[in-house]
């Protein structure tokens, strides 16, 4: 064979496969794609807000911000020397007095408060604390007293992976 | 050299045969776009695929993929759109089942065969992938079982494991969709895992005062400031000689069921 029919040859096949390949390549197909994406936002953020000594009772209600992470929370009350401050034992329409307990100087929360609404949890706690002024006080400070409220908040997943951390902890910065 | 020669001789009539034919057909072809008749035949053959999503808040089903095939003043255009999923969820809340129902809509003119491919995956604030954190974290379910999990057919749908990782699933429905027909749900929720809103605890200092030692805290959580993030690929092709057209263009050994044309994979 010489190397025009070489060359002839070589053409014909290159033809061949030109005109098979577009048969191959004609299906019929399509496609979409499309995404989305949302932010995670880890963190808590919650507020107190306390009225004044009203008829002996101080009331005190603590709520997590929307959107925030499940928090712990407890309370504690500041006044003067021979002022007491107790649980009041009288349930009203949004303090459950059965979800307090007082360790040390702390009233605690039992359940997490969550920013979020349609949780296992509740998004805020109140608590009313009775004031006591002894007879012999109340001569010299008179009827009304000043009880000033600190409140503190952990994150719920800390304490669920570590107990011990709640009942011995002072809080810095942050929630305090 | 006989033998040569008629070799030669019918490898060139061979390929002149061809070629007539590939002339005759071009000529054909032209042919049947300028004629009525041969016209409404090709519009017959528009592809199109459109994938739809129902959030919580949605009313009904919403396009939120599309690309369809359409034949404009004589001329075929591909016609597209697209729009972000899941603009019903305000804000993430973790561990909480959202209600996110995703199936595939005929859009075309022609029968066809579809697939999705869902990815899972995190991008951080300057949104570029973080590989640090785990896609599992991203669960997609078609009733109580996550997509990855899924045996058998479910809705229509069965799950490739060759080309399914954690990161990615890839689904085929098994039946033919018609014109203006969409398939059963391959999803219908979505849940971040409660894990993802955990913090991770680390000692910032620590100091005695009067014997009583002081422990400081930080806080911090692995996932803050991230977005999940989940890309869903449909995929369209015709039934006509559907098996030779997927390994073609998805490169999937597939079968079909002559008598009821259900689509099986093979290995």
């Amino acid at each position: 064979m010489n190397k025009y029919r070489r060359l002839l040859v070589f053409v014909s096949l290159i033809l061949l496969v030109a005109v098979m390949v577009p048969n191959a390549l004609a299906y019929f197909s399509t496609y979409t794609q499309t995404s989305g994406k949302k932010i995670i936002t880890v963190g808590d953020e919650s507020q107190i807000k306390e009225k004044d000594v009203k008829n002996g009772i101080k009331t005190i209600e603590i709520s997590a911000d929307d959107g925030s992470s499940p928090i712990f929370v407890r309370v504690k009350a500041i006044h003067i020397e021979g002022i007491t401050t107790a649980m009041s034992a009288t349930p009203t329409t949004v303090y459950n007095p059965e979800k307090w307990a007082k360790s040390g100087d702390y009233y605690y929360f039992a359940d997490p408060l969550d920013g979020f609404t349609d949780t296992d949890f509740v998004k805020s706690a109140t608590l009313d604390l009775t004031v006591s002024i002894p007879a012999d006080l109340k001569e010299s400070v008179g009827e009304e007293v000043h009880v000033i409220v600190i409140y503190e908040a952990i994150p719920a997943t800390a304490v669920k992976n570590d107990p011990s951390l709640w009942t011995n902890v002072q809080i810095v910065g942050g929630n305090s | 050299m006989k033998k040569t020669s008629l070799l030669f001789l019918a490898l060139i009539g061979l390929v002149s045969v061809l070629l007539i034919f590939t002339a005759v057909g071009g000529i054909a072809a032209e042919l049947q776009t300028i004629s009525d008749p041969y016209n409404s035949e090709f519009a017959m053959k528009d592809i199109g695929i459109t994938l739809q999503e129902k959030g919580e808040k949605d009313d009904d089903f919403k396009a939120v993929g599309y690309r369809n095939y359409a034949i404009n003043n004589d001329k075929g255009e591909w016609v597209r759109g697209s729009s972000p999923l899941f603009s019903s969820i305000d804000s993430v809340e973790f561990g909480r089942k959202y209600s996110e129902e995703f199936r595939v809509l005929n859009s075309g003119t022609i029968d066809e065969y579809v697939r999705v491919k869902i990815y899972k995956y995190w991008v951080d604030g300057t949104d570029k992938k973080n590989y640090g954190l785990d896609p599992s974290k991203i669960i997609l379910k078609l009733g109580d079982t996550e997509l990855i999990d899924l045996k058998g057919e479910n809705n229509g749908w069965i799950v490739d494991s060759n080309e399914t990782t954690v990161e990615r699933v890839t689904m085929y429905y098994t039946m033919p969709i018609t014109h203006g027909e969409a398939t059963g749900l391959f999803a219908d929720s979505l849940t971040i895992d409660s894990s993802v809103g955990e913090m991770s605890r680390s000692v910032v200092k620590e100091e005695t005062i009067d014997g009583i030692t002081y422990t400081t805290y930080s806080f911090s959580g692995k996932y803050n400031g991230n977005y999940f993030c989940v890309e869903i690929e449909a995929d369209a092709i015709q039934t006509h000689n559907v098996e030779k057209a997927v390994k073609s263009v998805w490169g999937r050994n597939i079968s079909i069921d002559k008598s009821t044309k259900k689509l099986s994979l093979s290995d």
